[in-house]
């Protein structure tokens, strides 16, 4: 009896250890990360292969700070396994397919053409830096460069870019990244073995741009598998070969040992990558991702959640590489629903808003305001316009002074009304990212010193987006990016309303003007479209740009040596080699 | 029995069609999320959102999609995941044996822990040890699972440093999940099971066995605790339910590729099929744990008969 009582004493303290661990947990608590809602942007994240060129644009375009090449110690050497995290779900490798294109798309395929990380200079990366562009702008030819093969060794030829490009252009397969060639592009042709010419319907200046995000797949292999089947064995020209898929968790690469064509202005090594493979695992918490990096699971983190940065930048063995969003957020309006299809109306409530208070709520300061709908990380962003909108925001006096010109007067408690007697209440759509509470509970205070009542109404992305199709919101809460200004074509154009123009913006000057900014392939030109737009849109308001985001990506420098970062804090690994293996 | 088993399966079927139903028609018609508008992307033009509604098969009516989900499965066949192209019971096969697992490790940990803990308890009931032990259970059980998960990481993988963070489905990449998922039904289950001890340890024939000079221990797990186990069986049924549904967040957390982390990344894209196919699965595995449970009622007490 003594003995059993000592044997189950034995285990009840084993059992009390075990609950007691859980107990205890408590004291480490983290701040659970914010989860960031899907970007709008199209733009990739740079590919780890390359690009170039003549662009319209150049010397005008401000990067947020210059691009940089980390110090790196000793000689490249082949080996290791290069980890890296992509956060969020996973999304098909099938290009043409793919809402979303990012690294683990850009591993395996290349791309026509690629951007420096001046992020103003585009050049070859499957065909060569030395394009023509015909004088009346309607025809473009590219030299597709020699000895380029796709992975399953078939060649990177005139034919199989024009099969692509065909392909992406096909009205029934609807490619995503191709909804752009609608009306845009007349023919490709492919006279010979190396040159593409593209004919254009209209002078088009986001060519370059769209080009260098479209991924290049072996017709060879895409033909013989179909897209079921090429989805899980992709076949491109990139640095890396894809091994193996596991669907929502990673995808293994290895050297792709033929590559050798990365661009040599961008890159020193031209391939093949100096890693045996590439790993990318998908995570779905911020959190989980910083710890794996703090335990060197991971070798790169693209986006370092803001509340590990401390952490972070106390670990010595994690380099921090700080950028920009190529995008912001903004609080929109439904153009055509009463009151906000009232230009002055959106204008009064315009002032209200203080961006400097929005920042400090949501981000800690760690956001670069927006009084222009591109944010300094964009080509296009005008320093002129960003004053002209600043000279025309966070003025809650001249707020109230037009909603009074409109007819609104405070009742006796203080809440707006309107002529008819009813009280001014609005709805804000809050996407459900935590980042967007503190900054919804902001605007709401702001517009509650004008006495208008908001109700923040948290609702899923995809809820809001289809909201913004139906027509059925007053304000949303959104967020954007592309870093070519033809974003403001797909935000504010009327053809795109009931689709990417969520505040169903209608105004056939602006479209007018986005129309001569595309097609202006003089990047002077181009600008100044650009800028009159802008300016429209800051008189007119069909939303109110609200900040861009600093993000933060981190790599384990004990680790990897010979990470090139552009202004978008973005890691750019062809160089990188690793020193622990 | 034959003639219960058989008409459980019958009813079982008809269940699962009538949620297959509910959960088809309401992706449709209530849940608000367009696929098309998922598939083509942030910048999309309206006509290459038409076409991608057109090629999903979602511009025909609902009835008709439904017909055709329904002629499909007859065939066992679930649809495409429209993100990943893969067939959705091929995706399906591939996540279902790594749930199966962590559920079934979460399981055997859940038993073991809570019966453990419950028969301690009870034993030494109304002692410091109970209440420090109950004290922790009722900590363990109102634990939310992600953050549950987030502090074992924080403790063992990045203080200690002697798991992983992510693992994946090798012996050490499983103790965090496991251990994360199964320790609130392990406390829960202990809190029932001190329960059922403490009545059945206070009955005359336990009182008999003890006078008859059997082993204490003998008296604790042969006589007590076989008789407590008829309602933890029950409880230990939907605890497996239970732990399926924890595993969405767990499998996130970790890193696992299995039944959660793609019923999650489905519902994040409106993947109408893999949806369906993973709701088809749980239904059907918590049908089936439940009528096993019934079942073993008979054998746990042998005077219980099913007509």
């Amino acid at each position: 009896m003594k003995h059993n009582r000592s044997v189950i004493t034995i285990i009840a303290l084993i059992v009390v250890a075990s609950m007691a661990l859980g107990a205890c947990a408590p004291s480490a608590t983290p701040t659970t990360a914010p989860t960031t809602p899907p970007s709008t942007s199209a733009q990739p994240t740079t590919p780890s292969g390359a690009q170039p060129t003549t662009a319209p644009a150049q010397s005008t375009v401000a990067p947020v700070t210059a691009p940089t090449t980390a110090p790196a110690a000793g000689t490249p050497v082949k080996g290791g396994q290069l980890v890296w995290a992509e956060l969020g779900g996973y999304y098909t490798l099938d290009p043409f397919v793919s809402p979303w294109h990012s690294t683990p798309q850009y591993a395996v395929f290349d791309t026509m053409l690629a951007l420096k990380p001046d992020l103003t200079t585009y050049v070859g990366d499957l065909v060569e830096d030395n394009w023509e562009v015909t004088p009346d702008n309607l025809s473009v030819t590219f030299h597709v460069k020699p000895n380029v093969k796709f992975q399953d060794g078939t060649p990177v030829d005139a034919a199989a870019l024009k099969w692509n490009l065909d392909h992406y252009a096909d009205p029934t397969i609807a490619a995503p990244e191709g909804g752009w060639m609608n009306g845009v592009v007349k023919d490709v042709q492919a006279p010979d073995a190396s040159t593409v010419k593209i004919d254009l319907v209209t002078p088009y200046a986001p060519l370059f741009f769209q080009l260098s995000a479209l991924e290049m797949v072996s017709p060879t292999a895409y033909q013989k598998l179909g897209p079921d089947k090429f989805a899980q064995a992709p076949v491109g020209a990139g640095a890396w070969t894809v091994k193996e898929i596991v669907p929502d968790t990673s995808v293994l690469y290895t050297r792709n040992e033929d590559y050798n064509w990365a661009p040599t202005s961008i890159y020193k090594n031209p391939g093949p990558a100096y890693p045996d493979s590439f790993l990318i695992k998908y995570m779905s918490d911020q959190a989980v991702e910083y710890a794996a990096l703090e335990t060197g699971e991971l070798t790169v983190l693209p986006n370092i959640p803001p509340q590990s940065l401390p952490q972070a930048q106390a670990n010595k063995n994690i380099t921090i590489v700080k950028g920009q969003e190529n995008g912001g957020v903004y609080l929109g309006f439904n153009t055509q629903k009463a009151p906000f299809n009232n230009q002055q109306f959106r204008v009064a409530l315009s002032y209200a808003i203080n961006r400097d208070e929005i920042i400090q709520a949501g981000y800690s300061g760690e956001a670069v305001p927006m009084y222009s709908n591109l944010a300094s990380s964009e080509m296009g962003y005008s320093q002129e316009m960003e004053d002209y909108g600043k000279s025309k925001s966070n003025d809650p006096e001249k707020a109230k002074q037009m909603l009074a010109d409109l007819g609104y007067t405070a009742g006796s408690d203080g809440t707006m009304v309107g002529k008819d007697g009813k009280p001014l209440e609005l709805t804000l759509e809050v996407p459900t990212a935590e980042e967007f509470k503190p900054v919804a509970e902001t605007i709401q205070a702001q517009f509650a010193d004008l006495g208008i009542k908001v109700t923040l109404d948290v609702k899923d992305v995809q809820t809001i987006k289809q909201m913004t199709l139906d027509g059925t919101y007053q304000m949303i809460l959104f967020n954007y990016g592309l870093l070519d200004p033809s974003i403001l074509t797909y935000l504010f154009d009327s053809k795109n309303i009931g689709a990417s123009n969520r505040t169903r913006f209608n105004n056939p000057d602006l479209d007018k003007l986005l129309e001569s900014a595309d097609s202006a392939l003089d990047w002077n030109t181009r600008k100044a479209d650009v800028a009159k737009a802008l300016q429209l849109l800051i008189d007119q308001r069909p939303n109110v740009p609200l900040y861009s985001r600093l993000v933060y990506a981190g790599y384990r420098n004990d680790q990897i040596s010979g990470i090139i970062t552009d202004p978008l804090g973005d890691i750019l690994t062809m160089d990188a080699w690793m020193t622990k293996q | 029995m034959l003639t219960y088993i058989l008409r459980r399966l019958f009813i079982s079927i008809f269940l699962v069609l009538a949620l297959i139903a509910v959960v088809f028609f309401m992706l449709r018609t209530v849940v608000p999320g367009d696929p098309a508008l998922v598939l083509a992307g942030e910048n999309a033009p309206p006509e290459v959102i038409e076409q991608i509604r057109h090629n999903q098969g979602l511009d025909k009516p609902v009835i008709v999609q439904f017909l055709y989900f329904l002629r499909n499965l007859s065939h066992g066949d679930l649809g495409r995941s429209s993100m990943t192209r893969e067939l959705v019971t091929q995706r399906l096969v591939e996540a279902m044996p790594i749930t199966l697992t962590l559920t079934g490790l979460c399981f055997v940990y859940t038993m073991l822990l809570g019966i453990l803990i419950g028969v301690i308890t009870a034993y030494w009931h109304d002692t410091w040890l109970d209440n420090l032990i109950r004290v922790l259970t009722v900590t363990g059980a109102s634990m939310p699972t992600f953050w549950f998960g987030l502090m074992l990481i924080l403790i063992f993988a990045v203080g200690f440093g002697i798991l992983p963070v992510q693992g994946g489905l090798s012996v050490r990449g499983m103790i965090l999940p496991t251990i994360c998922l199964g320790t609130g039904s392990a406390a829960y289950l202990a809190r029932l099971v001190r329960a059922a001890m403490l009545e059945v340890l206070n009955s005359d024939y336990v009182r008999t066995a003890r006078a008859k000079g059997v082993r204490e221990l003998g008296v604790v797990l042969k006589h007590a605790l076989r008789n407590a186990l008829i309602p933890i069986l029950t409880v230990a049924g939907f605890q497996i339910g239970g732990l399926l549904g924890g595993a969405v967040i767990t499998e996130s957390i970790f890193g696992l590729p299995g039944m959660g982390t793609l019923s999650i990344n489905a519902i994040h894209n409106r993947d109408y099929s893999l949806i369906q196919g993973t709701v088809l699965f749980i239904v059907v595995i918590y049908l089936f744990v439940n009528l096993l449970v019934d079942i073993s009622y008979a054998y746990v007490d042998p005077r219980i008969r099913y007509n």
